[in-house]
């Protein structure tokens, strides 16, 4: 077997993907990504003299696994009490501890590893992702390893010579822009100063509109269910209730850089929200009561009968049409500032 | 302005530009567009100017040397490889080294320029692996995959020199088991 020279250093982290793990190695004049599958090495070498730039980015990811781990754990949590008080068996008991147990060690590991985060290396031809690089803490100190490398490899570089850089690529951008195009806006002094963004669309759309009918419609079709109570307001309800996540969701994506208001904005997050929570809320109570009276026959009357179903119906309806009538308001409002903004000067009357 | 846009980091997750006091700063600091936490570290390499190609000359005076893959254009260096003439087209400069595209090629796959290796074959690990899968031909194949790879690189940067041998001594084990299993079988 040929002798393979130890050079490489490594670092921590590693990346996994669909049947292949990716870690990052140190050499003495190069970053090697190795990427294993199941009979292979592939290689990227990024040498400390090509390296441009090295970023990391917090990531909402760790927040999201603690969030859906954690919902998981109580819901398990609920049922698991839920069936000791109703006398439930050890048997069941050690199911529920068979099930929370692992996501309480992942919420535990997930926790002790700390926040996500993204790592990118640029090179002038290529911008790669560091997928071995996905914890803060960690990713910090590799790029701290990494750093004196570089810099031994290329120099260090403050803050003024990157403004002089800058100077000296606005001149010749400048001269060339001038050259070419005689029309072409001038360079702003400061072009670090205030960062780039798209300015705003002008809202136009009718979702927003039709959203807040939805949630404000949701009163009625609560007390004709309360009093009409039976299979086909059932059905209506939940197909309602549909809609109004379908619409909610539209609202999101139409709402994206556009001029509206912060409040209009809001609206379909809030109804969003307290929609996921009430239904969440309304499984685990339907799921416990089912544990708590297996052989209860399934409700038949008006929801009156149950407090908690009550308690939670009126919250919901009531929030609802709150965010309804708010969203009728302000857009109202909305509309009325976009009408004055758009009304034409009144033309002067010639008066002789 | 993409050009000059594109001398400036950006923010990894809005894509806003940043400004030079954001850079290097060896900590984590919000972006002032979208206040997400980031770190850049920014090198000169940044702002190296990329060279530019040498333009290809044609021959201009009869008897010149000439590129030995273009026979019109004047040959300005010499293949350290093979010795061959070459254009500025056909050089290939590597590691300080210049040599032409048909022994850039017959290097990589020869494995020779270590720097140009992009994949390599763990025939070591996938022999243990076979070794330890009991299926009979698994066995076969991790005996096979020792016996004709044995002298094959391993990998880049884990040196597990036991492989190759404990997939040989494992593949052996377990044919001589999955043999045995089959004659007791048949004639117990």
């Amino acid at each position: 077997m040929a002798e393979t020279p130890k050079t490489y250093e490594r670092l921590p982290g590693t990346g996994q993907g669909l049947g292949r793990r990716v870690q990052l190695w140190l050499a003495d004049d190069h970053l090697l990504q190795v990427a294993w599958d199941a009979q292979s090495e592939r290689y990227k070498r990024f040498r400390f003299e090509d390296i441009r730039v090295l970023s990391i980015h917090r990531t909402i990811e760790g927040k999201v696994v603690n969030g859906v781990v954690g919902f998981l754990i109580f819901a398990i949590g609920v049922l698991a009490t839920a069936v000791a008080t109703s006398g439930g068996t050890s048997g069941a008991l050690t199911f529920f501890g068979l099930l929370g147990g692992p996501l309480v060690i992942v919420l535990a590991v997930n926790i002790l590893l700390g926040p996500w985060c993204k790592c990118r290396l640029g090179t002038a031809v290529q911008t790669e992702e560091l997928v071995s690089l996905r914890r803060l803490r960690r990713a910090q100190k590799v790029f701290d390893r990494l750093r004196p490398r570089i810099v031994a490899a290329q120099g260090e570089l403050s803050a003024e010579e990157i403004y002089s850089q800058l100077q000296q690529a606005r001149t010749v951008s400048g001269a060339t822009a001038s050259a070419t195009d005689q029309n072409a806006p001038p360079l702003i002094d400061a072009p670090f100063a205030a960062p780039v963004k798209p300015p705003p669309r002008h809202y136009t759309s009718k979702i927003h509109f039709i959203f807040f009918c939805v949630l404000v419609a949701d009163l009625p079709l609560t007390i004709g269910d309360i009093f009409l109570h039976g299979t086909l307001w059932s059905t209506v309800g939940i197909l309602f209730l549909l809609v109004s996540i379908a619409l909610g969701i539209s609202a999101l994506l139409k709402q994206r850089n556009t001029d509206l208001p912060i409040v209009l904005r809001r609206i379909p997050w809030i109804s969003l929200i307290t929609d996921v929570v009430f239904i969440a809320a309304s499984i685990v109570y339907g799921v416990t009561e089912l544990i708590k009276n297996p052989d209860a026959p399934s409700t038949e009357g008006s929801f009156l009968d149950d407090p908690v179903t009550l308690v939670m119906t009126v919250i919901s309806t009531g929030l609802s049409t709150i965010l309804g009538a708010m969203g009728f308001i302000h857009l109202r409002r909305f509309k009325a500032a976009d009408a004055a903004a758009n009304v034409p000067p009144p033309v002067e009357s010639q008066t002789s | 302005m993409s050009s000059l846009a594109n001398q400036f980091p950006a923010c990894p997750k809005c894509r806003a530009p940043l400004g030079p006091e954001l850079f290097n700063r060896g900590q984590l600091i919000p972006c002032p567009n979208c206040t997400t936490e980031i770190r850049v570290e920014v090198f000169p390499a940044m702002y190296r100017t990329v060279e530019k190609a040498r333009p290809n000359e044609a021959v201009m005076i009869p008897g010149e040397s000439a590129c030995f893959y273009h026979d019109s254009k004047r040959a300005v260096v010499v293949c350290d490889s093979c010795g061959r003439f070459l254009c500025a087209l056909c050089d290939f400069e590597f590691n300080n080294r210049h040599v032409c595209p048909q022994c850039l090629e017959s290097s990589q796959k020869k494995g020779a320029m270590g720097e140009l290796e992009v994949s390599r074959k763990t025939y070591a690990h996938l022999a243990f692996v076979y070794s330890l899968i009991p299926l009979f031909l698994t066995g076969l194949c991790a005996i096979y995959l020792a016996a004709r790879y044995w002298k094959a690189p391993g990998s880049l940067v884990r040196r597990r020199r036991w492989e190759m041998p404990a997939a040989l001594v494992l593949g052996i084990l377990q044919t001589l088991a999955f043999i045995f299993l089959i004659l007791l079988i048949f004639y117990h």
